[in-house]
């Protein structure tokens, strides 16, 4: 299926480790170089799934820059919740 | 601010890879990062996970669920039997396991039940079988309910590993105590044979109480027992 391509998309494993740590403290989170940290120095957990969410397996996605584990379920219940964001 | 496209940008990236962390890659990601609060764009690992995820989301089959399955988790399950055997068809296991994992942390093991009736075809012929003997919709969603929130009182999921006369007393077992309108047998790849044996050896015994539809596939063997209902 061919997605209707109003948003672009980046794959983070083009992205060098160094690049993820940069590019996760410009959308204004931190790192202790594995798991992705809120400001608090707190691991981020996946909302839906409650795991902590490394930087190897992390998707940014619209909604409060929401990061998430590169899992079907997670996205399938991001996808529920604020829509596709390709339509 | 004109903004090159993703394209532009991601080849640039590319360029600035293994250098190290170079004042032109910081601006790149800079970009992408405007480029993301404007909504325009999101950071994923790979392509196939979020239109595996779409796809689901548009078939019949889930169409079909909606309709019937009114309890979010349930039908959250059901989708996932959908990517679930997705994944098994183009072959990807690991991720297939790993999904697994994931269903049985959010949804235990009844969600993880959920899904496999989904991804083995069984869950669409219960409801269809379950439309052909209740007229009410009420009954309907009750019993459709009571089933999805207690897979495993109505549903036996055999593995080779078991022996049959173990499998067998289990029916025996789950019958009884529960007095199923519906029961399933179910077994995929090599356990097929082992339900087809077990439900033969039991066939004669029960069959005064429940009629049987079987469903036979290179997949693997479905048995559904039907509560023989009372002639008046």
């Amino acid at each position: 299926m061919q997605a209707k391509e109003k948003v672009d998309v980046v794959s983070l494993k083009q992205f060098t480790d160094e690049e993820k740590i940069f590019l996760i403290k410009e959308l204004g989170y931190q790192t202790d170089g594995t798991y992705a940290l809120d400001k608090k120095g707190e691991k981020i957990k996946d909302k839906y799934i409650d795991i902590p969410i490394k930087l190897s397996r992390m998707l940014i996605l619209p909604g409060s820059s929401l990061l998430l584990d590169d899992n079907e379920l997670s996205v399938t219940l991001y996808l529920k919740e604020y829509g596709d964001p390709f339509e | 601010m004109e903004t090159p496209s993703s394209e532009e940008i991601v080849k640039d990236f590319g360029e600035g890879l293994g250098k190290g962390i170079a004042d032109s890659v910081k601006e790149t990601i800079k970009e992408l990062v405007w480029k993301f609060n404007r909504k325009e764009l999101l950071f994923i690992q790979e392509k196939e996970t979020i239109e595996l995820a779409r796809e689901q989301l548009k078939t019949n089959e889930h169409a079909f669920y909606q309709k019937y399955i009114k309890e979010e988790d349930n039908l959250n399950c059901a989708v996932m039997g959908l990517t679930l055997r997705r994944l098994d068809i183009i072959g990807l296991d690991e991720k297939r396991e790993n999904l697994v994992r994931k269903i049985q942390k959010k949804y235990n093991l009844n969600g993880v039940h959920i899904s496999y009736l989904v991804q083995n075809g069984v869950l669409n012929r219960y409801i269809i079988g379950l439309l052909e003997e209740i007229e009410s919709v009420e009954e309907l969603n009750k019993q459709l309910k009571d089933f999805l929130d207690n897979v495993e009182k109505y549903t036996l999921f055999v593995k080779t590993e078991q022996h049959e006369d173990q499998i067998v007393n289990k029916i025996r077992t789950k019958l009884v105590a529960n007095s199923p309108i519906i029961f399933i047998i179910s077994g995929m790849k090599s356990a097929a044979g082992i339900v087809l044996n077990c439900f033969n050896s039991i066939k004669d015994e029960i069959s005064s109480d429940y009629e049987y539809e079987r469903y036979s596939s290179t997949k693997g063997e479905i048995i559904f027992l039907k509560e023989k209902k009372e002639i008046l």
